[in-house]
Parts: C-alpha cells; sequence; structure tokens
C-alpha cells in the first residue's frame, strides 16, 4: 500500500491534535500543582481543594486527545483500513484541529496561571474555593468554543473518501 | 425565595445574671453579636474597671490552658496522624458528641491538665533521648575511623614536650605530604594507620612541642586540619562498644516512651472535647468584656433572624426572670448580616449563591430563580444517565456517611439532585455510558443533531436572560422605581425578541416573522433611544445616550452565545464515553480473558471522564449563574450571618442520639 501525501498531512492533524494542547496543559498542571505543594506543606489537608484546582487546566489535553481519537476514527486507523487521504482531505483534518490545537495550547497556559494565583485563596480562605474556580473557568471558556468548533467541523464537516 | 427578615436585638440584665446569659446565647445560637459604639464619654455606659480586671485575669487563665491542650493535640498528632479522606478535607471531619457527652468530657479540667503534665513529661524525655542520641552518633562518628588505636584516648593528649596530633591525609597525595612534613621538619615521626582502602588514611603525627606549629602550618596550607577526639574513657574501640551499648538502650528506652505516649492516646477525645469546651468559655469571656455595663445591669446588642426571637426570648427567659429582650427594625444606615431563607427545595441550590457571595441586604436572592437553570444546564453538560445515577448516589452515600454542614452540604445535595438532571437529558438524547447499551433517545442524540442541541442551549440562554431582565424589573416595581423598570428593562423585551425574530425570519426564510421582528424592534429601539439618556438635559446629549445604550445587544447576544458551551461540554463528555466503551469492546475479541481487560478498561474510563466533567459541569453551570444570569440584576455586598454559636474546632456537637 502506498502512502499519500494526505494521509501524512492526516496523521500530522492527529499529531498536532495531541501535541498542542497535551503540551499547554502540562504546563497549566505543572503551575499549580507546584505552587500547590507549598500550600499543601503548611496544611496537608488542603489537599483536596488544591488537586481541584489542579485539573482545571488539564481539560484542554483531553479535548485535544478526544479530538485526536475522532480524526483516528474518521481516518479508519482503528479498523486497520487506513483511508487513503487525497492531499485536500489531509489540509481539512488539519484546519479543523487547529482551533482546539491552538487555542489549547494558550489557554492552558493562562488557565494555570490563574488557577495557580487562585491557590492564595485556599491557602488563606479555603471556604471561597469557588471563587478561584470561576475565575479560572473564565479562561476555559475559549478553549470550549475552540473544541466545539474543532468537534462540528470533525463530525459534520469531515467525511474522508480518499484516492480511489 | 427571599433574604430572611433580620431585627436589631438589645437585651438588658443585671450584671449577675451575665455569665449565664451569654450562656444561653451561645446555645442558642441565634445572634450575630454588634455592640453599639458607645462613646466613654457617657459614663453611665462604662465597662467597671474591676469587672474588666476580673474578665482579663480569667481570659488570661484560660488561654493558659488552651495553649496547654494545643500541646498535648499536637503531641498526639506527632504520634497517630488523623487522616482526613478527600470529602472531609472539603467538609472538616470533626468528631461527633453527643450534647451530653461533650459536656461531660468538656469539664473534665483536672483530668486533662493530668494529661497535659503526662505528655509534658513524655516530650522532655524524648527530647533529652534523642539529644543524647545525636551527641553519641556524633562521637561515634568522630571515632570510627580510630578504631584501630589501641592507646586510651586519654593519653593522645601529649605533654609540654611532645605533642601528638592526629589527621587524616588524603591516600592520593599521602607519599607528597609525608616527605613535605619531613622536609619542614625532621624530628616528626608520622605513623600510619590502616589504609582500608578509603580516600583518606588516618596518621598520627608525632614530633616536639617546638615543632608543633610548623607542622601544622604546613599541613594547613593544605587544607588538613588535626582532628579532635571526644572526651572518651579507654581506648576507642572501648569508647565505639560502650556507645553502641548506651545507643540500643537509647533506642529500647525511645520505644518504651513512645508506646506510653500511645498509651495516652485513647485521652483524645476527651482533650479534644476539653479544648472545645475551655474555647467556648473564652468566647464567653471575650463576648463579656465588650458589652457594656453599670454597677447593676449590662447590655448585649446582636442581630438574629425574626423567625428566631421567639424562641431566643423563651431561652432566655425560661432561665432569668430580670432580661429585657427588645427587637427592632434595621435602620436605613445599618447593614445587617444575611441569611438566605428558602423552603427545604430550593435551599440546596443557595450553594451556588454563597460560593458568589451573598446578595446585599433589601435585595433578591437569586438561589430560587437560579435552581432550575443550574439543575438543567448541569444536566446538559455532564448529559449522561448512566453517570447521573453514579453521581445522586456518590452524593448520597457521602451525605449519610459524611456528617457536613453549611455549604459543603448544600452543595452535596445539590449534586445529588442534579444527577437526576443527568439522568433526564441522558434520557432525552440516547445517552447511558455513552453508547455502551445503545439505548435509542427519546428524543434526538446530539452527536445526529447537534444544531439541534445548539438551538435548545441558545433558546435555554435566551429564557434565562430573560427571566433575568425580568428579576431586575420585579426589584425596580417592588422598590417603586417604575420609570427605571419600565425604560430600562421593559424596552429591552421588544427590543430584543424583534431582533431575534428578524434574523430568526430570514434565516428561515419566513417574511411574517421579520416584518413582526422589524416592527419589535423599532419600537424597542425608538423607545430606548428616547429614554436612556433622560439623565442629559441637553436634547442631542440625550439622543445620543439613547443611541449608545442599543449598543448593549452586543452584550446580550454575546451571553446568548455563550450558552453554546452547554452543547460542547456535552458532547465532550459523551464523545469520551463512546472512545472508552470503543476501545473496550475491542478487547472482546481476545478469546476466553478478553472480558477482564474489558471491564477494567470500562470501570477506569468512565470514572475518569465522569470526575473531569463533573467539575467541569459545575464550573461551567456556575458561570452561566455568575455571569450571564446574575449579572443582570444581583446586588452583591451583603455578609453572611455569622452567629455567636459553639464554634468549636474538633468536635462537631450533635443531638443526643445522632452521634
Amino acid at each position: 500500500m502506498s502512502i499519500t501525501v494526505g494521509m501524512v498531512l492526516g496523521f500530522f492533524a492527529v499529531a498536532v491534535a495531541f501535541i498542542l494542547p497535551g503540551i499547554g496543559s502540562s504546563i497549566g498542571v505543572a503551575l499549580v500543582g507546584s505552587a500547590g505543594s507549598g500550600v499543601v506543606t503548611e496544611d496537608p489537608d488542603k489537599f483536596g481543594q488544591v488537586l481541584l484546582l489542579q485539573v482545571i487546566p488539564g481539560t484542554q489535553g483531553i479535548y485535544g486527545a478526544l479530538t485526536g481519537f475522532l480524526l483516528m476514527m474518521k481516518m479508519g486507523v482503528f479498523s486497520g483500513n487506513i483511508v487513503r487521504l487525497t492531499t485536500s482531505e489531509g489540509w481539512l483534518a488539519i484546519a479543523a484541529a487547529m482551533p482546539i490545537a491552538l487555542v489549547g495550547l494558550l489557554s492552558a497556559v493562562y488557565q494555570g496561571k490563574v488557577a495557580a494565583a487562585g491557590l492564595g485563596v485556599v491557602a488563606k480562605r479555603p471556604e471561597e474555593l469557588g471563587k478561584p474556580l470561576v475565575f479560572a473557568a473564565m479562561v476555559e471558556t475559549y478553549a470550549v468554543l475552540a473544541f466545539l468548533a474543532t468537534l462540528l467541523l470533525v463530525l459534520f464537516g469531515i467525511e474522508f473518501g480518499g484516492v480511489a | 425565595m427571599a433574604i430572611a427578615k433580620m431585627k436589631k436585638v438589645s437585651l438588658v440584665a443585671p450584671v449577675s445574671c451575665a455569665d449565664g446569659i451569654i450562656r444561653v446565647l451561645q446555645d442558642v445560637g441565634v445572634v450575630e453579636i454588634e455592640q453599639t459604639e458607645i462613646e466613654p464619654e457617657e459614663y453611665s455606659w462604662c465597662q467597671l474597671a474591676e469587672v474588666r480586671e476580673d474578665l482579663g485575669k480569667k481570659q488570661e487563665e484560660l488561654s493558659r490552658a488552651l495553649t496547654e491542650l494545643k500541646f498535648c493535640i499536637d503531641f498526639f498528632d506527632r504520634f497517630e496522624r488523623i487522616k482526613k479522606n478527600m470529602i472531609e478535607q472539603f467538609a472538616g471531619g470533626k468528631v461527633y458528641l453527643a450534647n451530653s457527652t461533650f459536656d461531660d468530657l468538656g469539664s473534665r479540667v483536672e483530668e486533662a491538665h493530668t494529661v497535659y503534665e503526662e505528655c509534658r513529661r513524655l516530650d522532655e524525655e524524648l527530647s533529652t533521648r534523642s539529644n543524647e542520641e545525636a551527641r553519641l552518633l556524633d562521637n561515634y562518628n568522630q571515632l570510627i575511623s580510630w578504631e584501630w588505636l589501641d592507646i586510651p584516648v586519654s593519653e593522645l593528649a601529649g605533654n609540654n614536650r611532645i605533642s601528638i596530633d592526629l589527621y587524616e591525609f588524603p591516600s592520593r597525595f599521602y607519599e607528597d605530604i609525608v616527605t613535605e612534613v619531613k622536609e619542614s621538619c625532621p624530628r616528626a615521626y608520622v605513623v600510619p594507620g590502616p589504609s582500608s582502602g578509603s580516600r583518606y588514611i588516618p596518621v598520627i603525627v608525632i614530633c616536639l612541642s617546638e615543632d608543633r606549629d610548623e607542622v601544622r602550618q604546613v599541613l594547613s596550607a593544605r587544607s588538613i586540619l588535626p582532628e579532635l577526639l571526644p572526651e572518651v574513657q579507654g581506648t576507642p574501640k572501648d569508647a565505639i562498644a560502650t556507645i553502641e551499648q548506651r545507643l540500643s538502650r537509647i533506642d529500647q528506652e525511645v520505644t518504651e516512651l513512645k508506646e506510653q505516649a500511645k498509651g495516652l492516646l485513647k485521652e483524645r477525645i476527651k482533650i479534644y472535647s476539653v479544648y472545645d469546651s475551655v474555647s467556648l468559655a473564652f468566647d464567653r469571656k471575650a463576648l463579656a468584656a465588650e458589652c457594656p455595663a453599670t454597677r447593676t445591669a449590662f447590655l448585649i446588642e446582636g442581630w438574629a433572624p425574626l423567625d428566631a426571637l421567639p424562641a431566643l426570648e423563651k431561652a432566655v427567659q425560661a432561665e432569668y426572670d430580670l432580661v429585657h429582650v427588645e427587637a427592632r427594625d434595621p435602620f436605613e444606615n445599618e447593614n445587617p448580616p444575611v441569611i438566605l431563607d428558602n423552603p427545604a427545595s430550593v435551599a440546596p441550590f443557595e450553594a451556588v449563591t454563597e460560593v458568589y457571595g451573598m446578595p446585599r441586604p433589601g435585595t433578591l436572592d437569586p438561589s430560587f430563580a437560579a435552581m432550575p437553570f443550574f439543575f438543567i444546564f448541569f444536566g446538559m453538560a455532564l448529559g449522561d444517565a448512566g453517570y447521573g445515577v453514579i453521581l445522586s448516589i456518590v452524593c448520597l452515600l457521602l451525605l449519610r456517611k459524611i456528617k457536613m454542614a453549611g455549604t459543603a452540604k448544600k452543595l452535596f445535595k445539590m449534586m445529588a439532585i442534579c444527577g437526576a438532571a443527568c439522568v433526564l437529558v441522558g434520557a432525552v438524547t440516547g445517552s447511558w455510558f455513552g453508547d455502551l447499551f445503545g439505548i435509542a433517545p427519546i428524543w434526538f442524540s446530539p452527536l445526529d443533531n447537534p444544531l439541534l442541541m445548539l438551538g435548545v442551549s441558545f433558546a435555554l440562554g435566551l429564557v434565562q436572560i430573560y427571566v433575568g431582565i425580568g428579576m431586575r424589573l420585579y426589584y425596580n416595581i417592588r422598590q417603586g422605581n417604575l420609570k427605571e423598570a419600565i425604560f430600562d428593562q421593559g424596552l429591552w423585551y421588544p427590543f430584543l425578541t424583534g431582533f431575534l425574530l428578524l434574523l430568526g425570519g430570514s434565516a428561515l426564510g419566513n417574511p411574517a416573522m421579520s416584518e413582526v421582528g422589524k416592527w419589535l424592534a423599532i419600537v424597542g429601539a425608538g423607545g430606548l433611544i428616547v429614554t436612556q439618556g433622560r439623565a442629559h438635559k441637553n436634547i442631542i446629549k440625550r439622543l445620543g445616550t439613547g443611541i449608545l445604550s442599543l449598543y448593549d445587544l452586543t452584550g446580550y447576544v454575546s451571553d446568548i452565545l455563550s450558552y453554546s458551551r452547554l452543547l460542547a461540554l456535552g458532547l465532550a463528555s459523551s464523545v469520551i464515553a463512546m472512545v472508552v466503551n470503543d476501545m473496550a469492546k475491542r478487547f472482546l475479541s481476545i478469546r476466553f480473558v478478553g472480558w477482564i481487560p474489558m471491564l477494567m478498561i470500562l470501570v477506569i474510563g468512565h470514572v475518569f471522564n465522569l470526575a473531569i466533567n463533573v467539575i467541569g459541569s459545575y464550573v461551567h453551570s456556575s458561570r452561566l449563574q455568575y455571569v450571564e444570569f446574575y449579572g443582570k440584576f444581583f446586588e452583591g455586598g451583603g455578609r453572611r450571618f455569622r452567629p455567636f454559636n459553639k464554634k468549636t474546632k474538633y468536635i462537631e456537637i450533635v443531638e443526643e442520639g445522632e452521634a
């Protein structure tokens, strides 16, 4: 079986969907985690609250992974019969993955910063945990919108026919 | 659906009843103390000097007792740390005791003091042991490289003619160093010990006293300093043996002491009770110290909810006759604390408002209006019936197993209720653990028709925004601001509706709808242009402001678009569920044992998906309330009601039979 340029591009789309939001989420989660250790040192009982703030920048990575899985499904990776994408189809896959890839990367980092700043609330006024969570959710909005765009594009905009 | 009505309560009673009445107030726990500031010049309301001094002494005594008890508690924690599980970290995780048990245990101050002295003794003995152990280990480390030396340590001191120094030479440069020493001081003897292959060779340098400085200088140029042995009896070998013996005895003693300390752990609950009961006494004294009083009478003032007043009066007057209780409405310039007061079915949703902040007294409590929206939005964002069932069950189990109070309890109740919303939405959209069982949707699946789901999200959002504007309108009417109600809120309804009909009509190709929309929008816009600048006298400024106000339309439109997150979150959780199912089912092709990895992947995958998406659903449903809904009408700035009550740290006091 020969490999088409479209297949390479399609794999690239999958890779981008996994890689960029994944990097962003790792950075975001790490930011909160490393600052959170300080809070937990003072009061180990705050572990749960810190963890709650820490997982928030992790969702972008999941959105990206989800996009990647969907693209793989569309490309028939799981059925063992990979569609031989045309070059345009390959580019289409990349374009569809772009929103969550780029917005996911950046929003996860910034969300991590917001959540890390929210650790101060956990340390000093743990009863007000809801507020930093909402601040972090504000950043997430744009990741959700980007994911929505990608999701709709992948689910309904793409039907791979492949090279005849 | 409201904020509870607050009264300012004044209690006047004879000074002799002060302790008792303050105790009753603490038991009942419905008054937030707020003393009116009294000018010192008004001499009739001064704090009596002798009373104050007495109180001060008593407070000092109590705080000393608290320090002792805290010492015991920290001491216990060193031997057995009480682990709190994840839920208890949020909910508190105190020890539950019935009222009478608490009173009984809490009164054993003398016994607690005995426990304290025992703890203190054990702590001192343990720290003596650990100091000695550190010192012995130090000696041991210094002696260990001289174990081969069969001369008593005391004889290594030299005398006024001969100097004996011990060194450790680096083995690599050993020859060089010895040569250097010999060159500078030929009469010195260098006696090496066994090198034993390590990086240093122990060396004894013997020389005449007058040469000592010379030798030391040569060696210190190479950063080699004489080793000083600790003052011990006998040869290093003997000393090491003694140390080892002593260390093992210390080890044994420490084990025994720790056993004794562990034996004390059974007193823990008692110490907790005494700590809390002493700190309650401390709170009472602190309150007494700030009460204005004359030689005969004293005054306590504070806020209490109207509903609680009869109970308060009854409780106080049951024990004391000479008490005057008076309640009045708050003055204009006063800022009473806020209690949200809703029927039991709505109360859990107060958690949404409490997390955001309390409304200003006299404004609206949004909990009731937010309830249906939060409920359905949460359901849509999680969007799976199977997950809903699990969420409800888990929350109900936790509520039963762990005693919670305040916002945490409301939050878990709310989550249990919202689980039902997920079941509802999941059944309608045919999602039971994703597509695991292939149950058909009652209405439609968002995966087949995402645009319909998007439409539903927008429609619900629009309804919430209309309700939000309506809340403000209602509030303005209630306050008698009819003009604001009609112009600032009322006119937006035709304008917004008209605008949306216009858009909808052109999208659907329905000219009649567009026509209606057009005229509605024109009427609304015209009204807004004319009225929104009414603060300005200048007619041009007035119209300008009016026209600019139409720009707020973008705000409303972006609010509505924000509800698209419901579709995205719902799709995310159901697609992840599908991916999990898909991956798991692939293992079935392995003969005989395929179901094992399949089950594992199903369980781990769905638990992970549920956990992540519950957090996301909660946070995003909350955000939709806070930004898109509360933003329309909510006035914050209220402070939470914090009554003077039994504020405990370790013990949660409950009714008899509940512990």
